[in-house]
C-alpha cells in the first residue's frame, strides 16, 4: 500500500508539469499581456509599454519565461510576483486558499450527505411517486445554470425574505462572529451543493440498485432484516467504492464551480483571484492558482482510490 | 457563470484602462440630474447639501472592481482614482462643474496670478498650511520633489510620465514652495501634474526609489495625507477607511467609507435592494428601470467624456477610397441605435469633440448628417453599382463585403452591430461580423493585437475624449502608426500630422481653437473614423446621503468625498 502511495505521489511530478506547460503556452498564445490593459490608454506611450514589458522580463524567449518560472517553483519554492499587484503570488494564494477550502469543504460534506440520503431513498421507495420526484427534481437542478441558482436563491432569501445575507464572508464593520459568518456561508454552500446533489443522488441510486440486486441481499433479505437495515448495512458497503471514485472525479467540478460561486456571492476565495487575474492576463498568478489547483486535485484522486481499497477488501493494490 | 469576455466586466476593464485619459478643462453644463426614488417626495432630490453636516455615520460603496495595490502611479484605473482621491491629495481636481479646483495647492497657478511665468516654462505652487501625513509627519515640498523622482525613476514602472517628462527640473526653495521648470512649453501642465497622480511620503519611501518601489508594501497599506485614512484591507472582500481629524481642508464628516468588492453586478442590484450597500458606482444601465424603483435611493445619470465609435482601416483595399468611407458615414443612422440599442439614453456623437467644448466644430459637425441617398450617390461615384441584382454592389466581380470587429460578449455593441448591418444593406454594403475577445482586440503589438496589427476592416469601441485635446496626435498623426501610437485608423495625412504637433505645442487659446478647428475639418472630409455617442453613467445612491455629486472626469465619485454627510445615521431597513 504505502509503495503504491509513494508511486501515485511521483506520479503526480510529471502531471504537474504537462499541467502548467500547458497553461503557460495557452496564456502566451492568447494576444494581450499584463500591459495589455494599459496598451489601450492613448496616455500610455510605446516607449512606457516597452519599459513595463522589459522590467517585467515579458521580452524574454517563453522557453526562458517558463524555464524561470520553473526554477524559482522547484527550487526556491517561489510562485514570483504578481505582475499586477506586485504582491509575492504564494501570499496571494495563502490569504485565499482558506476561503476556498472552507467553502467547499462545506458544500462537499452537504452534498454527500444529502446525496447519500436520497440515494437511500430512492431505494427505499423505488418506483414511487418520491422517487420520481427525486428524479425529475435532479434533472432540473442539473440543467439549471449555476449563476441563476445563486441570483435566485439570493433574490428569495436576501431580497424577498430578509433572512440571510447576500454576499461577502461576514459583516463588514462588525466585529466577527460566528454566527455572522457561518450566515454568509449558506447561501453559497447550498448553491455550490445543489449540483452536486443531483448528480451524486443519481449515481448513488444506480450503484445502489445494482448492490441490491446481489446474492448476499438477498440472504439478508430471507433473514427477515428491515429494508432500511439492508440498504444501509449491505448494499451501502458494496456500492461505497464506485461511490466515492464519482465523487473524488467530482473534485475539479468544485474547483470550476467556486469560481462561479465565489464571484457572485463576492465570497474572497481563490476562485475569484483567478477570475479577475484572468481578466487582467496575470501570468504569474494564474500559473500560481493551477499548480496548487493541480496538485489538490492529484491528491483528492489519490485519497480517494485509497478509501477504495479499504472500503472494498476484493481491491488489492499491485506491488 | 459569466463568460470572462462578459459586458460590464469588459467595460469595467476598459472604463479603468481609459480612464487615464481624462482630463477635462473648460466644460461647463455636464451636471448630472438626480432623480428621486421616493414617491412620496415631489420634485427633484436635493444634489446639494441642505442644512447644517452633521458628523457621524458609515456609508457602504459596492464595486466591480478591486483595486491591484493602492497607487495611481503604477495603474491609474478608475478603482484607484475613487480610492485614492479617499486617502491621498493631489495638487488640482476637477469639481462635477468641470471647473479645476485646488486641492493641495493654495490656488491654481496662471499666468495673472505669477504661478506660471510668461514663457509658460516655469510653473511655481504653494501648498496649503498645515498638511500632514496620517502618521503625524508634516507634508513638505520635499515630498513633491520625491513623488517627481519616483515617476521619472527608470526602473519604477511608472504608467505614464505624460507631463512629467516635459519638466527639466525640480526646486524646493522653502518647505512649501515648488517651482517646476519645463525643458519646452506643455500647455496642459496645470491640469496634468498631481492630476491623477498622489503627493507620495518621501519619510517612507525613500529607502524603496527604484525597481523596489514596484513592488512595495506601501501599496497595499499606504499612508497618505487625504481626508480618510485606510484602517482595513480585506482582500477580495472589503476596504474600511475612517475620518481624518487631522485633514487640512473641510470636514471630513463621515466616520468611516467601506468599499466593498462584488464582482458581479446582479449580486451589486441585490445589495442596493437589501441596503447592504448605500452607494452603487456605476451601475448597469440596462438595470435603470430596476434601480428606478429602488426604495430609498437616487440615481444619477451623468453624461461621460467616453464615445463609441467605429475606425476604418484605411489600409483595407476598399476602405482606402475615401468616398466609400463619406458613404458609410451618411448610411450610419445614429439615433436609431441609440433608441434600439440603448433605449435613448446616450447622445448623439458627430464629432469626436464634446458640443460643449470650444473647440466643437459646429460647421463640421453639421455635414455628418444621416443620408442614404448621399451614401447611394458616393458608391456610385467610386464605381460601385450592383450587377447581379442581389442588393450588393460590385465593383470588377468584386463584392463590396467588409468585416466589422468589436469585443465579443457586449450584448449592445453586438445589437449595434446587427443594425448597423441591416442600414448598410440598405445602401448596398454588406456587412460580415467578427468579434474578438477585448483583450484579443485591444491586446499590445507584441502580443498580436487586433488594433494594434490593423486586422480588421471596421472597428466598433470606446474611447476616452478629454477637452484637452493633445492627446489626438496619438490618434490621427502618421508618426503614430502602431507600433509608435494609436493611430489604429493609420491615416496617413501630412497637413493633418502638422496641424496635430502644432497644436499639441500651442499655448495661445485663439490659436489653439483654430488649429483644432481645421484639425476637425480634416477629419470628417477623410473620415477615419465615425463617432457614434457619448455614454451616459449611472451612479445610484441612498437619500440619507447628501452631497454625493457623481463627477465625470477622472477625478471620479469620491472628488468630494469629505464633505460627504449622511441625515440619518441609523441604517436603512432591510428588504
Amino acid at each position: 500500500m504505502l509503495k503504491y502511495v509513494l508511486k501515485r505521489i511521483l506520479a503526480v511530478v510529471p502531471l504537474v508539469l504537462l499541467v502548467t506547460a500547458l497553461c503557460f503556452a495557452l496564456m502566451h498564445v492568447i494576444p494581450g499581456g499584463p500591459e495589455g490593459v494599459l496598451a489601450s490608454n492613448p496616455k500610455i506611450k510605446p516607449d512606457d509599454l516597452a519599459r513595463i514589458r522589459s522590467n517585467f522580463g515579458l521580452d524574454r524567449p517563453l522557453v526562458v519565461q517558463y524555464g524561470l518560472w520553473l526554477e524559482r517553483v522547484v527550487f526556491h519554492g517561489d510562485f514570483g510576483l504578481s505582475y499586477v499587484t506586485g504582491e509575492p503570488v504564494s501570499e496571494m494564494i495563502g490569504k485565499r486558499l482558506p476561503a476556498t477550502l472552507e467553502l467547499m469543504g462545506s458544500a462537499f460534506l452537504l452534498s454527500l450527505l444529502v446525496a447519500l440520503a436520497v440515494g437511500v431513498v430512492s431505494v427505499l421507495k423505488n418506483n414511487t411517486a418520491i422517487d420520481s420526484l427525486f428524479t425529475v427534481g435532479s434533472l432540473a437542478v442539473i440543467s439549471i445554470p449555476v449563476f441563476w441558482l445563486a441570483l435566485m436563491s439570493m433574490m428569495l432569501f436576501s431580497v424577498r425574505l430578509g433572512v440571510l445575507p447576500s454576499a461577502g464572508m461576514f459583516t463588514v464593520g462588525t466585529p466577527f462572529s460566528i454566527v455572522d459568518h457561518l450566515r454568509h456561508l449558506v447561501l453559497p454552500t447550498l448553491v455550490l451543493s445543489l449540483v452536486l446533489v443531483a448528480s451524486w443522488s443519481r449515481y448513488a441510486r444506480e450503484t445502489l440498485l445494482e448492490a441490491m440486486s446481489a446474492d448476499h441481499i438477498d440472504v439478508a433479505r430471507a433473514k427477515g432484516l428491515p429494508g432500511t437495515i439492508v440498504v444501509l448495512r449491505h448494499a451501502l458497503r458494496n456500492a461505497a467504492g464506485p461511490i466515492v471514485t464519482v465523487v473524488a472525479m467530482s473534485i475539479p467540478i468544485l474547483f470550476t464551480g467556486s469560481v462561479v460561486v465565489e464571484t457572485v456571492f463576492s465570497w474572497p476565495g481563490m476562485g475569484r483571484l483567478f477570475y479577475e487575474g484572468l481578466l487582467r492576463h496575470d501570468y504569474t498568478r494564474l500559473m500560481g492558482i493551477v499548480f496548487v489547483s493541480s496538485i489538490l486535485v492529484a491528491l483528492f484522486n489519490l485519497l480517494a482510490d485509497c478509501l477504495y481499497g479499504i472500503l472494498d477488501p476484493r481491491i488489492r493494490y499491485a506491488r | 457563470m459569466k463568460d470572462p469576455s462578459s459586458q460590464t466586466q469588459l467595460l469595467g476593464m476598459r472604463l479603468f484602462a481609459m480612464a487615464s485619459l481624462i482630463y477635462l478643462l473648460g466644460l461647463t453644463g455636464c451636471g448630472s440630474e438626480p432623480q428621486s426614488n421616493d414617491s412620496a417626495k415631489t420634485g427633484v432630490a436635493a444634489a446639494v447639501s441642505d442644512g447644517q453636516p452633521r458628523r457621524g455615520g458609515r456609508v457602504v460603496i459596492g464595486l466591480q472592481q478591486e483595486p491591484e495595490r493602492l497607487n495611481e502611479i503604477l495603474s491609474a484605473t478608475a478603482t484607484n482614482n475613487l480610492i485614492g482621491n479617499l486617502i491621498f491629495s493631489r495638487f488640482v481636481k476637477y469639481d462635477d462643474q468641470l471647473q479645476l479646483i485646488p486641492d493641495l495647492i493654495e490656488t491654481i497657478p496662471t499666468v495673472d496670478n505669477g504661478g506660471i511665468s510668461s514663457d509658460h516654462l516655469t510653473y511655481t505652487y504653494t501648498l496649503v498650511a498645515g498638511a500632514r501625513w496620517h502618521d503625524g509627519t508634516p507634508l513638505t515640498s520635499a515630498d513633491v520633489k520625491f513623488t517627481y523622482d519616483v515617476i521619472m525613476h527608470p526602473e519604477v514602472n511608472a504608467e505614464s510620465r505624460e507631463g512629467w517628462d516635459a519638466i527639466e527640473s525640480v526646486e524646493t526653495p522653502d518647505s512649501r514652495t515648488v517651482v517646476f521648470r519645463l525643458k519646452h512649453t506643455f500647455p496642459d501642465f496645470v491640469s496634468e501634474t498631481f492630476f491623477d497622480e498622489p503627493v507620495l511620503p518621501r519619510h517612507l519611501l525613500l529607502a524603496e526609489l527604484g525597481a523596489p518601489f514596484n513592488i512595495s508594501k506601501f501599496h497595499h497599506q499606504p499612508v497618505g495625507s487625504g481626508p480618510f485614512v485606510l484602517d482595513e484591507w480585506v482582500p477580495g472582500s472589503h476596504i474600511v477607511v475612517k475620518r481624518n481629524d487631522d485633514y487640512y481642508g473641510e470636514g471630513p464628516y463621515l466616520d468611516e467609507i467601506v468599499l466593498k468588492f462584488i464582482p458581479d453586478e446582479n449580486t451589486l442590484l441585490v445589495q442596493l435592494k437589501t441596503g447592504e450597500i448605500d452607494i452603487y458606482d456605476n451601475a448597469d444601465v440596462s438595470f435603470l428601470d430596476q434601480l428606478k424603483v429602488v426604495p430609498g435611493t437616487v440615481v444619477h445619470l451623468t453624461p461621460t467624456m467616453m464615445y463609441e465609435h467605429i475606425d476604418f482601416n484605411l489600409e483595407n483595399e476598399i476602405l482606402k477610397d475615401k468616398r466609400i468611407r463619406q458613404a458609410l458615414v451618411h448610411a450610419t443612422d445614429k439615433k436609431t441605435i441609440s433608441e434600439l440599442v440603448y433605449g435613448g439614453l446616450v447622445e448623439i456623437a458627430h464629432l469626436d469633440e464634446y458640443p460643449t467644448s470650444k473647440y466643437y466644430n459646429e460647421e463640421a459637425a453639421s455635414r455628418r448628417v444621416f443620408n442614404p441617398l448621399e451614401a447611394r450617390r458616393l458608391l456610385r461615384s467610386a464605381g460601385w453599382v450592383d450587377e447581379d441584382g442581389d442588393g450588393i454592389l460590385e465593383k470588377n466581380g468584386r463584392k463590396l463585403s467588409l468585416r466589422i470587429s468589436t469585443t465579443a460578449g457586449r450584448i449592445n455593441r453586438e445589437q449595434t452591430q446587427l443594425v448597423l448591418q441591416r442600414q448598410y444593406r440598405d445602401v448596398g454594403v454588406d456587412l460580415q461580423i467578427r468579434n474578438h475577445n477585448s483583450t484579443v482586440l485591444y491586446g499590445s503589438y507584441e502580443e498580436n493585437g487586433i488594433l494594434k496589427r490593423g486586422k480588421f476592416d471596421l472597428a466598433l469601441y470606446a474611447w476616452l475624449s478629454s477637452p484637452e485635446p493633445a492627446t489626438k496626435e496619438d490618434l490621427y498623426s502618421t508618426n503614430t502608426i502602431p507600433p509608435k501610437g494609436q493611430n489604429h485608423p493609420r491615416i496617413r495625412h501630412e497637413e493633418l500630422t502638422g496641424l496635430l504637433a502644432e497644436g499639441a505645442n500651442e499655448i495661445d487659446d485663439a490659436r489653439r481653437v483654430a488649429v483644432y478647428h481645421a484639425i476637425t475639418d480634416i477629419l470628417v472630409e477623410e473620415a477615419p473614423v465615425i463617432p457614434l455617442f457619448w455614454y451616459t453613467a449611472v451612479d445610484v445612491c441612498s437619500e440619507r446621503l447628501k452631497n454625493y455629486r457623481p463627477n465625470p472626469t477622472q477625478s471620479s465619485d469620491t472628488w468630494n468625498a469629505h464633505t460627504w454627510y449622511l441625515t440619518d445615521q441609523s441604517p436603512p431597513p432591510r428588504g
